[in-house]
């Protein structure tokens, strides 16, 4: 069992990737409770997308945006991956986690401690990838339906309330898919994570979430 | 009875500094340059320090040893006009880990700070260790506008230059290279310098080293290499 702080930094994290994981896919235009959107997650088979992940805060001049690409396979696999400005990967599978980071050109696997903290969200991640987003023991959800559904997720812990004080998952027009995912850290600060050319249940490589390459 | 406790070890560099602040050491023999040639020494040792304000971004890549290295973005900006140094930490899935300023010679105020950065005098160290990075010894940010500090400038018996200011009984010694690079070694006894930082010989377009590193001595020890991001 962690000690809260640390709790707390590894889910953070882990959050952006475990946010950006949750893509639960179907007619979300008609998602009217998490009991539908929960379903329609079942439907997903895998995703690939490409993002855009933009950090603004008071002290950055302009905003700092990361470029990447996201693959997920039902039912536990997951690539997270920058290619820029920072070369990083996380990959997840079967409840393993693992994480690396280019330096130099060579790919380094990032500290067995750090990895090992990053478990700690994976109960968090799966309940989102089957659509469980009220059932969160880090997050309490509501969801806006609507033809642009949107999930607000608020944190329980007044601890974490002190580092995100929200969540939005705003899913797009088109069924099944997340246009954007933007956490609220505090006044000016923020982390917009957006998505372009979603696949939704294509063929995904299994080697992808094998290793860095 | 406490449990195990999975610790951030890419945040151990970081805050080891405020636990390990002194390893003692003391510079190599400095041979005084003829006065005219200390006047252009200095001015090229003063030359490889921001002028003005600035903003970066740098890949924060902290290694200790037995340890995989880890990486954090760095921000850091100094406004000359307000004398504010700020600087933040953030992992680079976006969450920012640590955010904070300091106002001239006033305390570090601390808006944003994940445990464990939010131990004492993590804060502080952090801000120690920039300026001395970004600064002039003895004209920090919390430092008194116009209160420069002149070095001595000379050879080490080796023959490369170096300019050599003298703060508290502790000694930085800066070692201008041909290429633009630079080093900055502080020794505070016998031995190896304290803490030293290498920069360059790469610019970027604004003047600022595409690449630099740290490294702190001692038994406690840890290096971080700096790529710069963003300017």
């Amino acid at each position: 069992m962690c000690k809260p702080g640390f709790r707390i930094l590894w889910s953070l994290t882990g959050i952006a990737v475990a946010l950006s994981v949750c893509l639960p896919a179907g007619p979300l235009m008609a998602a009217e409770d998490f009991n539908e959107l929960r379903a329609q997650a079942e439907a997903v088979k895998s995703i690939a997308a490409d993002f855009t992940q933009t950090k603004k805060m008071k002290l950055l001049k302009k905003p700092l945006v990361s470029k990447g690409r996201f693959f997920f396979r039902s039912p536990d696999s997951v690539r997270w991956e920058y290619q820029s400005p920072i070369r990083t990967i996380s990959l997840v599978k079967g409840g393993g986690v693992k994480r690396f980071t280019q330096s130099q050109g060579k790919w380094q696997p990032d500290s067995s401690s750090a990895v090992e903290g990053m478990r700690i969200v994976m109960e968090q991640i799966t309940g989102w990838l089957a659509g469980r987003f009220d059932e969160g023991m880090l997050f309490a959800a509501s969801l806006v339906p609507g033809e642009r559904p949107v999930v607000l997720l608020n944190p329980r812990d007044k601890e974490m309330a002190r580092f995100i004080s929200r969540v939005e998952v705003r899913f797009s027009n088109r069924p099944g898919v997340v246009e954007a995912v933007e956490i609220f850290e505090g006044e000016g600060t923020s982390t917009l994570i957006e998505f372009v050319n979603v696949r939704l249940n294509d063929t995904v490589d299994g080697k992808l979430f094998e290793g860095v390459e | 009875m406490r449990s195990a406790q999975p610790f951030p070890a890419f945040l151990l560099p970081l805050i080891v500094a405020v636990f390990f602040p002194c390893a003692c050491s003391a510079p190599p023999v400095l041979n005084p340059a003829a006065p005219a040639q200390a006047d252009l020494l200095t001015r090229t040792c003063l030359s490889r320090f921001p002028s003005g304000s600035f903003a970066v971004v740098h890949a924060i890549e902290a290694s200790l040893p037995l340890e995989n290295a880890s990486t954090v973005v760095g921000v850091s900006s100094w406004e000359e006009g307000t004398r504010t140094l700020s600087a933040a930490l953030l992992i680079p899935e976006g969450i920012a880990l640590f955010e904070a300023s300091r106002f001239g010679g006033g305390n570090v105020s601390v808006t944003r700070a994940l445990p464990p950065l939010d131990r004492p005098d993590f804060a502080d160290g952090l801000f120690d260790d920039l300026d001395f990075m970004y600064f002039p010894p003895g004209e920090g940010s919390d430092a008194r506008s116009g209160s420069a500090v002149i070095p001595a400038a000379g050879h080490y018996p080796d023959g490369r230059s170096v300019c050599r200011w003298e703060l508290d009984g502790h000694f930085v010694d800066l070692v201008p290279g041909e290429d633009g690079s630079f080093s900055l070694s502080e020794y505070r006894g016998s031995g190896e310098p304290f803490r030293r930082y290498e920069a360059g010989p790469v610019l970027s377009a604004a003047g600022f080293p595409v690449t630099s590193s740290f490294h702190r001595a001692g038994p406690a020890g840890y290096s971080m290499r700096f790529t710069l991001v963003e300017q």
